[in-house]
């Protein structure tokens, strides 16, 4: 059973082939990372899988539909949420409301001219704030919020649709080391518990290696190995990926100062 | 029907089309590059055109000759490039940074400053040019007499754009607004001179307008009201070529100057009905335009003013205390003031909402007042409707109308949608000004008049307050309703809303028919207190008056709005009185309003 099948999907711009046929799936349950250094490609294949871009070419199937040419929003009544690289929440709002929001967008409706907006799904709000680590920033309007906190709030948006999978872009980035950890083991009791299917993509290889079942690593769009952390930690092919990219900085630097 | 016939209208057609072009290339670079939609574009073209008026005659009586034409032409155009010039230097260059909302209403400033200034210096009388020596006969072809000029003018579209191409293709001044227009900051990094590109880029812009005006005068007079109707073409023509690109400008201009000339034997009276009509469809098929790139700035929404704040119960008691008291203890003219001021009050507020709630600046909703305005005048005077039907159908007719406008071009979003906005009231004023059977051209229709029992002015500003207060009140509600806050946090974040599920493009076409048709409810409330309707109160300046009051008002206090409708109302007033330069004291009003609080009106405005 999977919950995301992803074949053979590429992305060009202009000069730079983004992604270059990656393939992958995901189970329910499942944590699968996605790695690579600075422009590998990673949010180029999020956004395929989660309809900002269409791809050049390949196919993405959410929870056994064909949905390669699904707008966001259909995606998203499929069962599909996401977090952005660059966070992106409703900053006019308090973190309460923006998640009463997001309660309300996910439940329909969004054409209730009488209704009153916020009241019926604030304690559901309040607790998903909680289960991010916010709730003391509920009153706090979102544009005052530390970066960090503004992800935390963010990934409770996505949590308000209930999603069967998450994709999460760098959903740690801004935040202090221990923040990461209970971060990440909340996303990992929701996919257990859920039995929620979360991708994500990390430049903190601690919590890659702590948290992913599966990672598959991309350079220059390409996957260049995937499987359990540790046959990925053993493979040669990213030892000389990730040594390679130092050994080529390192290079640059000698060059800059010599 | 002939052949010779059908080439005169295609010739007349294309004539038209190559200086449209001129003046639609000159706005799609300055795009590419500085990022800014300059409104006052159309306004550079009509000072090229009025320095052309002036330049050639001289010139022409010291030396009728063809090239003299073409030389005093150019000499127009310089004059423009250096006006541009200034304007970037003293103007354009403190804002590239405000929200768009602000860059927008101050090169609004300008057209008012430059209508203002134009009036001044050369009158209101439309001034004919001269006839370019050699070209002023006619040539005979199939039978039809075509003007020679003409001719020469369908040359003159390729030849810019070849003589534009080779710029941009082979000198270092060229690749650097390519470059600019494909990737900005990338161009900043590289350590080019940007200020000067900017200058550059704006000046050869406003040379392009110049260089289109200043062509048009042997076929068509310099005139005070010309800078509008070429402003919203040309919006029209950059957006369905695709911002950007000079080919897409060329190409469409020609297919927009073909249309008109053609339209005319299809729908004599509507040709601009179907210009828009297929601008919906091109850009239904390729929202990014002819020949845009594929990927536009995705800019959904448009920053810049606060969401409106939920209502607050002891200002309604006010309201209607207030309303009571004029409409028992003063006079007629009060009463007939306040009447107004209600009509004004919903069209900026709906106009405020659909602003700061949806993140959709329109500057054409006065098109949506007066399209109420009309539909209750004309039902009631022509069809002979009851005055209570027709107060109806006024909002129903403005309401449909915002639908269908929204249905087809809401997705475009941001800037293009206020550019299309733009183009479409100026549509709606030509359909209401040259269809004179049905709507009375200039002089509209007279003679409306309320029901017996409202025919005093009392009753009158009852009736008008019992429909107004109670539509501003349902808005208020909707604002805090799910609509409202979604609608909102689409404003704030697109991508997230959709990623959230919410169907964003058909609740902005539904906010836009929302708006429409409360600011129509407006116009058919004020077309029964004033008796008549006519054009101008659908022209784009009473669109820009409704941005004002918001400007001036706010959004932030509830009564923001109303106070900036009456705050408008008491200037106008007090200034018109005084001098014949209101416009110039609106313009330069609004432009000292951007420059001096960029970031906005007394924490009014949202982050830059
Ligand atoms: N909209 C775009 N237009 C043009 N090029 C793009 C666009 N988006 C990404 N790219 C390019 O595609 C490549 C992959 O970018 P992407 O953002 O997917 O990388 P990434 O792996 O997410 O990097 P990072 O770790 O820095 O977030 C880069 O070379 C980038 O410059
Ligand atoms: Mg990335």
């Amino acid at each position: 059973m999977t919950i995301l099948l992803v074949e053979n999907v590429s992305k060009r711009f202009g000069g730079v082939q983004a992604v270059a046929g990656v393939s992958l799936s995901l189970a329910p349950q499942e944590m699968l990372a996605v790695i690579g250094p600075n422009g590998a490609g990673k949010s180029t294949l999020f956004n395929l899988i989660g309809g900002q871009l269409p791809p050049d070419s390949g196919r993405v199937v959410i929870a056994g539909r064909e949905a390669t040419r699904l707008p966001v929003a259909a995606r998203a009544r499929l069962g599909m949420g996401r977090t952005f690289q660059i966070a992106e929440t409703f900053r006019s709002f308090t973190a309460q409301q923006a998640v009463e929001a997001a309660l309300l967008a996910a439940r329909g409706a969004p054409f209730r001219l009488f209704a009153r907006a916020f009241g019926p799904h604030a304690a559901e709000a309040r607790a998903l704030l909680a289960e991010v680590g916010m709730e003391e920033a509920a009153a706090t309007p979102v544009s005052t919020l530390a970066y960090g906190d503004v992800k935390r709030v963010e990934l409770a948006l996505a949590l308000a649709a209930a999603p069967r999978l998450l994709l999460m872009d760098e959903p740690t980035a801004g935040m202090a080391p221990a923040e990461r950890g209970a971060l990440m083991r909340l996303v990992r009791g929701l996919a257990r518990g859920r039995g929620m299917g979360v991708l994500f993509t990390e430049h903190d290889m601690d919590s890659v290696f702590a948290f992913a079942d599966r990672i598959l690593v991309m350079v220059r769009g390409a996957v260049i190995a995937a499987g359990a952390p540790e046959a990925v930690r053993a493979d040669p092919a990213v030892r000389e990926a990730y040594l390679g990219k130092a050994g080529l900085a390192a290079a640059l630097r000698a060059r800059r100062h010599g | 029907m002939e052949w010779g016939f059908w080439l005169a209208q295609a010739v007349s057609g294309l004539a038209g089309a190559s200086a449209l072009f001129l003046t639609a290339a000159g706005l799609t670079l300055v795009f590419g590059v500085c990022r800014i939609v300059n409104f006052a574009h159309g306004s550079f073209a009509m000072v090229g055109a009025y320095v052309a008026v002036t330049l050639l005659p001289p010139l022409l009586a010291w030396s009728p000759s063809l090239s003299v034409f073409l030389l005093g032409a150019v000499l127009s155009a310089l004059a423009v490039a250096a006006l541009g010039a200034a304007v970037e230097l003293l103007l354009l260059r403190r804002i590239y940074r405000v929200p768009e909302l602000f860059q927008l209403l101050a090169t609004f400033g300008l057209v008012l400053v430059i209508q203002d200034g134009v009036l001044q210096l050369w009158g209101p009388e439309d001034i004919p040019g001269p006839r370019a020596p050699g070209l002023g006969h006619g040539v005979a072809i199939l039978g039809e007499r075509i003007p020679a000029y003409d001719l020469f003018l369908i040359a003159v579209g390729p030849v810019v754009l070849a003589l534009l191409t080779l710029l941009l293709r082979a000198t270092r001044f060229g690749l650097l607004i390519q470059a600019a227009t494909r990737d900005r900051e990338m161009v900043a990094a590289l350590g080019v001179n940007q200020a000067l590109l900017f200058t550059g880029v704006f000046a050869l812009g406003a040379f392009l307008a110049g260089l289109g005006g200043a062509l048009q005068v042997p076929r068509i007079p310099a005139s005070g009201g010309m800078d509008l109707p070429i402003i919203a073409e040309a919006f029209v023509v950059t957006v369905v070529g695709g911002m950007g690109s000079v080919p897409g400008a060329f190409l469409a201009s020609v297919l927009i100057g073909l249309l008109q000339a053609f339209g005319i034997l299809a729908f004599p009276k509507i040709t601009l009905v179907l210009v828009f009509l297929v601008m919906a469809a091109v850009l239904m098929l390729r929202p990014q335009g002819l020949l845009g790139r594929p990927e536009p700035p995705a800019r959904g929404a448009i920053e810049g003013l606060a969401a409106l704040p939920p209502p607050s119960p002891p200002l309604r008691a006010l309201a209607v205390a207030a309303i009571l008291a004029v409409a028992f203890l003063s006079d007629d003219y009060l009463r007939k003031v306040a009447t107004e001021m209600l009509v004004l009050a919903i069209a900026a507020f709906s106009l405020g909402f659909l602003i700061a709630n949806a993140g959709i600046v329109s500057f054409g909703h006065a098109a949506f007042l007066g399209a109420g305005a009309y539909a209750a005048a004309l039902l009631s005077v022509r069809a002979g409707w009851p005055m209570e039907a027709a107060l109806a159908a006024g909002p129903l007719f403005a309401g449909t109308l915002a639908l269908l406008f929204g249905a087809a071009l809401a997705r475009m979003g941001g800037i293009y949608l206020a550019m299309l906005t733009l183009a479409f009231a100026q549509i709606t004023h030509a359909v209401a000004f040259q269809w004179v059977e049905l709507t009375g051209g200039d002089n509209g229709i007279v003679g409306v008049r309320p029901a017996w029992w409202a025919s005093d002015r009392a009753s009158y500003l009852l009736l008008a307050a019992a429909l107004v207060l109670p539509a501003i009140w349902a808005l208020r509600r909707v604002l805090s309703a799910p609509f409202g806050v979604l609608l909102r946090a689409a404003r704030d974040s697109e991508p997230r809303a959709l990623a959230l599920g919410l169907p964003v493009v058909a609740m902005r076409v539904a906010a836009f028919a929302l708006a429409g048709a409360l600011a129509g409810l407006g116009g058919a409330v004020f077309a029964f207190s004033r008796g008549s309707v006519d054009p101008t109160l659908l022209a784009i300046p009473q669109s820009v008056d409704l941005l004002a009051m918001l400007l001036l008002g706010g959004v932030q206090a509830v009564a923001g709005p109303l106070l900036g409708a009456v705050a408008l109302h008491g200037l106008k007033d007090a200034v018109m009185p005084l001098t014949d330069l209101w416009r110039l004291f609106l313009g330069l009003a609004i432009l000292l309003l951007v420059l001096a609080f960029p970031r906005g009106l007394a924490g009014a405005w949202r982050r830059a």
